[in-house]
């Protein structure tokens, strides 16, 4: 059997990145997983392959091996794990792991830790007409306050997919059966293009016994300490990044969002940027 | 004993009337309430526990003892967070 070799060359944030694999099964994955990514013509800063290696497949970055032998599937997953973390690592903008939304051009991020539902919110904000900039991380200029989309997919379970109206058979391409890749399109959305700018920053949390939504907003103070605390990279340069937060905090609003129900969090959500 | 003054590791900006501080060898943010803002800006190495707790309920207009625990409490976190200048020895 011939394997042809497959690559993509995307712009992350303004970060050229190029994905190869010699086997071409991982085409339609590839396609799926990275379709909203926009394509690009520039030489990649870094190449991430899958490389067939008698019965498994490992994963490289540039010339180093980063990953054990591994099962298809599995090193699908683990590129694409390495294509977020190379895209991060060469992001020259300000980037926090947030779920991002979009709407008339102004942008709403919901930074929070796994298991806070902030996919599945996302996913819903989507669903109920919201522009998708990204489900993993607010990239954005602090000067001009400029967000760049994101646009992998959103990864949800079966459950959340089926509670936020995806097509089951949009499901039928995927590397994961634990969490499935979630399109803008399938949620009947798009990615959000044009100018877009950064207005609220909302904090999740669900709290099964809430009896309804509620929106707090938060003090600036603590907007700063939010933000430092989902910054990707927020090691290098701590005292600029401290500094810039706090310029930040001054020009957004934050609020904190309690809820039950992900259909209500997304009617208080509405709210925010009127 | 006189509480402070702040280490020089900790950088402090004011936003909306609120402190955040920052400790630039550890990096780590700590966002003040309005109460614990005003118990780091009387920490300055001129007074002792007793007369912030008497300034700030003079200036809350409330009796000492009604925040006594809670300014007692705060400067205890300054102090195991390590924020204020070591005591000279």
């Amino acid at each position: 059997m011939t394997r042809r070799t497959v690559e993509r060359t995307y712009e992350i944030v303004g970060v050229p990145i190029r994905v190869t694999a010699d086997d071409d099964a991982v085409e339609p994955l590839l396609d799926r997983v990275c379709g909203d990514l926009d394509p690009s013509s520039d030489d990649p800063v870094v190449t991430i392959s899958i490389r067939s290696e008698g019965e498994g497949y490992r994963v490289w970055v540039d010339d180093t091996v980063r990953s054990d032998l591994l099962a298809f599937d599995q090193s699908f997953m683990k590129a694409m794990s390495l294509l977020h973390e190379q895209t991060m690592e060469h992001c020259a903008l300000w980037a926090v792991h947030a779920g991002v939304v979009s709407r008339g051009g102004s942008v709403l991020a919901m930074p929070g830790k796994s298991g806070t539902g902030k996919s599945t919110l996302v996913a819903a904000c989507v669903a109920a007409g919201w522009g998708y900039v990204s489900d993993e991380a607010l990239a954005f200029d602090d000067d001009t306050m400029e967000v760049v989309a994101y646009p992998k997919p959103i990864w949800i379970d079966r459950r959340a997919t089926r509670l936020v109206g995806v097509p089951q058979e949009s499901l039928a391409v995927t590397p994961s059966r634990y969490k499935y890749p979630v399109t803008p399109a399938d949620l009947g959305g798009v990615v959000a293009r044009g100018p877009l700018r950064l207005r609220a920053v909302v904090v999740p949390e669900r709290t099964p016994d809430t009896a309804g939504p509620e929106l707090v907003p938060m003090r600036r103070a603590e907007l700063v300490t939010v933000l430092l605390r989902h910054t990707f990279k927020r090691t290098r340069e701590p005292e600029t990044k401290f500094e810039r937060a706090v310029a930040v905090a001054r020009r957004i609003d934050g609020y904190r969002l309690s809820f039950s129900t992900t259909k209500d969090a997304v009617e208080i959500l509405d709210g925010v940027l009127s | 004993m006189k509480i402070g003054p702040p280490a020089r590791h900790v950088r402090v900006e004011e936003v909306d009337g609120d402190l955040v501080l920052f400790d630039t060898e550890h990096h780590q943010v700590f966002e003040l309430n309005p109460t614990a803002s005003d118990v780091w800006r009387l920490a300055t190495g001129e007074f002792d526990e007793g007369e912030i707790v008497e300034l700030l309920a003079r200036a809350y207009g409330v009796a000492p003892e009604a925040i006594a625990a809670d300014v007692g409490h705060v400067l205890t976190e300054f102090r195991e967070r390590g924020l204020f200048e070591a005591p000279a020895p």
